[in-house]
Order: C-alpha cells, then sequence, then structure tokens
C-alpha cells in the first residue's frame, strides 16, 4: 500500500486551499499532520480519502489515480471531523449498519472493537445519548473496524479522556503493527510526537517541514 | 444496493419525525370525525325540501372524498410539509453531519443516492397515506358503502369528473387509485425537499421547499383561472367545480418528479464533496 500525491493543489473560490503538495506515504507508518487552523490538514486528509478532487495534480493510490480509477480506495476508515452516526441506535448497531455495507466485519469483530475502543458492546444507549467521549470512541471505531489499510484520523484524541488518549495510543500501534497506513492529524505536538513515526507540518496549504522521530520513540522509555 | 435500501429505509421509517407525522394525521382524522362524520351521520335518511336523500357513502365521506369540508383543504395544503418531514431533509444532514461521508467510502456513489431517493419516495408515501387510510377505515363505522348515485346532485364526482366511471362501477378501486395520487405526491414532494438538501445547507429552506413550489404553483394557477390545475384538486374531490381528466395530474406530477430526478441526478454524481 503506496499512498502518493504528486504536486497537488486545491482552490475554492480561487483561494488556494492546498498548495503543490508532494508526498509519499507508506503501509506500517503512522504519519502525523501538525498544522494551525485552515493550514490544511483535513482538506489533505479529505483528498486522500477521495472525498475531494484535487484541482490540479494527482493522488494515486497503488499507482491508481483517485477520482479517475477509482472513486475512492478499496479499503480506507477515516474519521474526518466530527463522528457522526444514526442517532436513534445504539452504537454497535450503528457499526453494524456500517458494516453491513462491506462485509468485511462480522458481529464478532465489532464487538471486539468496541472493546479495543473501550465501549461495552451491550450498552442499549442510543448514540444520541452518547456523551462526546463515546461519540468519538465510536468514530474511531468505524475507522478501525474493517481492518483497512488506509486509516484516516482527524484529532482523534478531541474530547477523550487520559483513558481514552491512552486506548487511542495502543490502537494506533497495533494497526501499525498490522500494516495499516496511518495519517493523524493533531493539534497537540507533544501527543503527535508519541503516535507518530514521521510528522510533516503544514501551514497556508503547504508542506513546510518533515521530522522523522523513529529514533525519538525508540529512546522513549 | 438491496442492504443500502433496507438502512435508509429503516431510517426513513423508523425515526422519531415519521412517527410524530403519522400522529399528527391520525388525530387530524380524529378531528375530523368529531367535527364532521359524527354530527352528519344524524342526518342520514332525511329529506331535504321534500327530497328524499340518497344516502351518503364512505367514499365521498372520508377527507379525501369530501370537497366541502375544511379538512380536506388543510390537509391539503399541510400535505407537502408532512411528507418533507420524516426523511426530505437527510441528504442535507448527511453532508453536513459527514455521516455521507462515512457511506461514500464504504460503498458506490450512485448505491447511496439511489437508496435515499427510494427511502424519501417512500416515506414521503406514507406518511400522507397512511392517515388517510386510517381515515377510510374510521368513516366504515358511520357511512355505507353504497356506490355514489349519478343523478344525485350531492355526489361529490360529477359524472365527467376524474375516474367518474370507476368511481360508479368500482368505488374501492377509485379510492385506491385516490390513495394512489396521494401517495405520488407525497412521494413527489418528499423528493422535492430531498433535490433542494442536495444544494442548500439550511434545514428550514429544504423542508420548506415543497410548501413554495405548492403555493406558487397554486398562485399562478388561480392567476391564470386554471384551479383545476391546482394540486389539492389531484388529491381531494373537487369535482363538480373543477372537472378534469387524469392526464393532468399525471403530467404535473410527471413532470415535476423528472426535475427534481435531473437536478438530484446531476449533483449527485458530483465526485468532489466540497461542491455538493
Amino acid at each position: 500500500m503506496y499512498v502518493e500525491l504528486k504536486d497537488v493543489s486545491k482552490q475554492i473560490r480561487r483561494s488556494p486551499i492546498l498548495n503543490h503538495i508532494t508526498v509519499g506515504f507508506e503501509k506500517g507508518r503512522i504519519y502525523g499532520l501538525k498544522g494551525k487552523n485552515g493550514s490544511g490538514k483535513t482538506m489533505l486528509l479529505r483528498m486522500i480519502a477521495g472525498l475531494i478532487l484535487p484541482s490540479s495534480g494527482q493522488v494515486l493510490i497503488d499507482g491508481k489515480i483517485l477520482g479517475k480509477d477509482m472513486s475512492f480506495p478499496e479499503s480506507i476508515g477515516i474519521l474526518i471531523e466530527n463522528p457522526s452516526f444514526i442517532g436513534g441506535e445504539t452504537g454497535l448497531s450503528n457499526l453494524s449498519i456500517l458494516a453491513s455495507i462491506q462485509k468485511k466485519a462480522d458481529r464478532k469483530d465489532l464487538e471486539e472493537t468496541l472493546e479495543r475502543v473501550g465501549l461495552n458492546p451491550g450498552d442499549k444507549r442510543i448514540y444520541r445519548k452518547y456523551s462526546l467521549g463515546m461519540k468519538q470512541r465510536l468514530g474511531i471505531a468505524a475507522a478501525i473496524m474493517e481492518k483497512p489499510d488506509i486509516i484516516l484520523l482527524d484529532e482523534p484524541i478531541n474530547a477523550l479522556d487520559d483513558k481514552g488518549v491512552e486506548a487511542v495510543r495502543q490502537i494506533l500501534a497495533e494497526e501499525k503493527k498490522r500494516g495499516a497506513l496511518i495519517i493523524v492529524a493533531c493539534h497537540d505536538e507533544t501527543e503527535l510526537r508519541l503516535l507518530s513515526d514521521e510528522i510533516f507540518y503544514m501551514q497556508g496549504g503547504e508542506i513546510t517541514d518533515h521530522e522523522i522521530l523513529e529514533k525519538e520513540r525508540e529512546d522513549k522509555p | 444496493m438491496r442492504k443500502m435500501i433496507k438502512t435508509e429505509l429503516r431510517r426513513a421509517f423508523c425515526n422519531r419525525t415519521f412517527f410524530v407525522i403519522l400522529g399528527l394525521g391520525l388525530a387530524f382524522v380524529i378531528w375530523h370525525t368529531v367535527q364532521y362524520k359524527i354530527p352528519y351521520t344524524r342526518s342520514l335518511g332525511v329529506s331535504y325540501h321534500g327530497e328524499e336523500l340518497y344516502p351518503h357513502n364512505v367514499y365521498q365521506e372520508c377527507i379525501l372524498g369530501n370537497s366541502m369540508s375544511v379538512h380536506a383543504y388543510i390537509y391539503s395544503m399541510c400535505l407537502p410539509i408532512l411528507a418533507a418531514l420524516p426523511f426530505g431533509a437527510s441528504a442535507c444532514q448527511d453532508r453536513q453531519s459527514g455521516y455521507r461521508d462515512q457511506i461514500l467510502t464504504r460503498t458506490k456513489r450512485s448505491t447511496y443516492y439511489q437508496a435515499k431517493w427510494i427511502a424519501a419516495f417512500l416515506s414521503g408515501a406514507a406518511a400522507v397515506v397512511l392517515p388517510m387510510i386510517f381515515d377510510f377505515i374510521v368513516t366504515l363505522w358511520f357511512f355505507p358503502t353504497l356506490p355514489g348515485d349519478s343523478m344525485s346532485r350531492w355526489d361529490s364526482v360529477g359524472i365527467d369528473g376524474m375516474m367518474a366511471e370507476i368511481y360508479y362501477h368500482m368505488p374501492m378501486v377509485y379510492m385506491l387509485a385516490k390513495w394512489m395520487f396521494l401517495a405520488a405526491f407525497g412521494g413527489i414532494f418528499a423528493t422535492m425537499s430531498l433535490t433542494a438538501g442536495m444544494f442548500a445547507k439550511n434545514m428550514v429552506v429544504v423542508l420548506l421547499t415543497p410548501v413554495l413550489v405548492q403555493l406558487l404553483y397554486n398562485s399562478a394557477t388561480s392567476y391564470l383561472n386554471a384551479r383545476n390545475w391546482q394540486f389539492m384538486a389531484y388529491y381531494t374531490v373537487y369535482q363538480p367545480l373543477f372537472s378534469m381528466r387524469l392526464w393532468k395530474p399525471v403530467l404535473v406530477g410527471g413532470i415535476m418528479l423528472l426535475i427534481c430526478l435531473l437536478l438530484y441526478c446531476r449533483k449527485a454524481s458530483v465526485k468532489d464533496a466540497l461542491n455538493t
């Protein structure tokens, strides 16, 4: 699995959102995106997900052009901006509905995923009654439940308590070990340094800096 | 595809708004029963200026069959919003909440939008027609299932009215056709709202679009002195006043559905989520 962005730019009403971005992401690694609000992190994630198309340049997934050879990456899990589910359904039911589309995950997988993110699969509360943290956990569960090749998480630790943050760290490590390509956008630099193998710094729709953290991570106790 | 339709149908039919709309419809039927049907049963079998009255039948005393009652008028005026409320705004909601992105990354774009269209149409149809079927059942408690009398000036359907032949020969088939018309227009209004939701961001605008279309259309037809083209003439029975032919509602409904479908498909085919 290799995701490549070739000189990608995106303009909305003539104002540039992403500017000549050329970058590659490979499987089995966690990439962090760091930048201020409006720096283009979320747009970059949406572009890799196939939800928006570049004004110029190409997004390639294993050599296939997104938007031309394929509409969306074949195996992808996303949590971009706020998690969103059907308000009148339980967490497990919401995941079942989504999982039934591709049939890549069975009920046991879903229950395991919910437990991994710290939610009770037997919880009868409907999504509307969930707290912000629970909604976020369910959003992460939806992104990872089908064991996708690409996982895109936008601010995954938003609204999470310490236990939730720890769960996210563990999940990302496990998914990385499985061979998934993970891209995380996060404001919190400390957390991003803990989570990522590499960090891309973004400003004004451009990647301004790039840092490899693997050694630093290995040095940590 | 089948799974996606099932999911969208579940969302459309098993939501609070759908049940509230059904509840409102039933309350409306009870109101009509208390204020109109029950008092009217007392006058059954009496004469009017020495003329023996042919008993009124269930087909002309249900809300849809009675052109003289204010209830039919109110129901037909509220029909667009009743149809739009259960699932009409769902395209707009899904887009704004991000739920659409969850679906689109898992299935074909066309599958999602087709399923949504079908669910919106059926929920809009059911929301407006189920209370009227209930009304018919309630009316059966008070009025006989006698066929219409074409010689009576009291009968709602004129002999040259729309589907008059069916009404006088097979009144139950006539009622079924009436419900189908009502359901079709309910579905059309729901999909009109769904289409508006592909363009507009404001939920109120999305839900009120079919209401505005009906108002504008009715105003235009009134201005042009073509009241037999008005929507409510299709749902209810306005035959003695405005005799019309079957092709009119079929033509108007068909054109409306086609316009909505074209706009919807055009917007649904746009690949860039920022433009949809």
